[in-house]
């Protein structure tokens, strides 16, 4: 009994936290729409953009919840809330995102694919369910977001897994993320192996779903699906962005300069001080990367559609996929070459 | 039961996983459950109200998608045979992955 009380209060204090940092996606979403104003403009001056979603959502909550006639009601209204779920367990692999780390052997890349995977699957699901036309079309559009933007995520965690392999300084767990976030692996990287991951972070960051009038990763546009209104929708809404927010999140940790701010900390006595300014500088990189980098994918991959317009988009995302692992194959190459030398 | 699964290759926390789902799964139903309640639930008229088959007139990648999961793939899931050739397969590959030394210190 007391142990399962235990369990229970570190669950519950590990899942404030989680709520505390993902508080931390919705506050990004709002920076970027202040600074990239799109289809969110209000007219008493960009200050209000910084609560436009807070505002949107909090609006949502107190209209009255309508389902569309054809809708099944348990899935299309409480599915959302399990989608959203699905999420908590892939943000909980990132170290910093609960003081008290609730799983033990730190996240495992296959366990995330997972979870994303029943996480959009609740999505879609509660989207499909509706049965009207417009839910059709948005669940098409998701299962294509989804498609696109699951497999170079899963090539990238592959080539990766693949390359630690060959390193050997995982001691058998390549899927590991504490194998990936290790500086022993970005210390290693050759430039190819460089460009190959940069490839991947270009395609993986510009492929997260996210709307085209400038609203964000939010779910809805605006406008869209207007007989499915209230809780459901806000939790729907509030997936999708923080979705993205763990995506970046994750991706931040493999490369966030771990070795540099453990060298930083060193002259720190007291330990509690410098797990606090990890915690601070991280979470500062991962909105400064979901507020300009991530745009600036999106940004990129816009142009470079624009560009070759008569090459469809997925053709050019797989292309730039096979690309990037074709540079980290040569990358393991090499290094097996040197460790065959030696 | 197994709750926490250690191979050579990799250890997965299934408690730990499963009680971060569950717990945050009961929390965010009880948050819409609350709402939901609260303001009851209206019914409004969508705007087809069926679901749309399809019918093929879709860009040329979604054409060949359809054409092939109506000629090659729907065969195969029509034969009585099929969910045992499943099992068949599914069988092989655990095999393969018991007898083979991949991923073992």
């Amino acid at each position: 009994m007391v142990a399962l009380l235990t369990a229970l209060s570190k669950y519950f204090f590990s899942w404030l936290v989680m709520c505390s940092s993902l508080l931390l996606a919705l506050m990004a979403e709002n920076i970027y729409i202040l600074l990239f104003p799109g289809s969110i403009k209000s007219d008493k001056g960009h200050i209000h953009a910084l609560t436009a979603h807070f505002r949107a959502f909090v609006r949502s909550m107190n209209m009255k919840t309508t389902l569309p006639d054809s809708a099944c009601e348990l899935t299309s209204v409480y599915f959302p809330g399990l989608a959203l779920a699905a999420i908590m367990p892939i943000f909980a692999s990132i170290p910093l995102s609960t003081l008290v780390p609730i799983l033990d052997n730190g996240g495992d890349m296959v366990q995330i694919l997972l979870f994303g995977i029943l996480s959009e699957a609740f999505a879609l699901i509660a989207v499909f369910s509706l049965g009207t036309h417009g839910s059709w079309i948005t669940g098409r559009r998701m299962v294509k977001e989804c498609i696109s933007f699951m497999l170079p995520l899963m090539a990238c965690f592959a080539s990766i897994a693949a390359f630690l392999s060959v390193l050997d300084t995982t001691q058998g767990d390549s899927f590991s993320l504490n194998a990936f976030a290790h500086p022993a692996f970005t210390g290693s990287l050759h430039w190819y192996g460089i460009i190959g991951i940069a490839v991947f972070i270009f395609v993986i960051f510009s492929r997260i779903p996210h709307s085209a009038e400038g609203q964000g990763s939010v779910l809805f546009e605006s406008g869209e699906l207007p007989e499915y209104q209230g809780a459901q929708r806000v939790v729907l809404q509030i997936w999708s962005i923080l979705r993205a927010f763990t995506i970046i999140a994750l991706v931040s940790h493999i490369f966030f300069p771990w070795g540099y701010f453990k060298s930083l900390n060193a002259g720190f006595s007291i330990s509690w001080w410098a797990q606090a300014i990890n915690f601070f500088a991280f979470w500062f990189f991962v909105v400064l990367v979901r507020v300009f980098a991530v745009t600036l994918c999106w940004k990129g991959m816009s142009s470079l559609e624009n560009y070759f317009r008569r090459v469809p988009g997925f053709i050019i995302v797989s292309l730039l996929t096979l690309a990037a692992m074709a540079l980290i194959i040569c990358e393991i190459i090499k290094i097996s070459m040197e460790v065959s030398a030696f | 039961m197994i709750f926490h699964l250690e191979t050579g290759y990799f250890i997965w926390n299934f408690l730990g996983w499963a009680g971060i789902f569950l717990f945050s799964a009961l929390l965010f139903c009880f948050f819409i459950y609350i709402n939901v309640n609260k303001n009851c639930i209206i019914r409004v008229k969508g705007d087809e109200g069926t679901f749309i088959e399809f019918n093929g007139s879709g860009s040329g990648f979604e054409n060949k998608v359809f054409l092939f999961r109506t000629k090659c793939l729907a065969p195969w899931f029509e034969k009585h045979f099929c969910h045992i050739l499943t099992v068949a397969v599914l069988f092989l590959l655990f095999l393969t992955a018991l007898f083979s030394s991949f991923g073992v210190e």
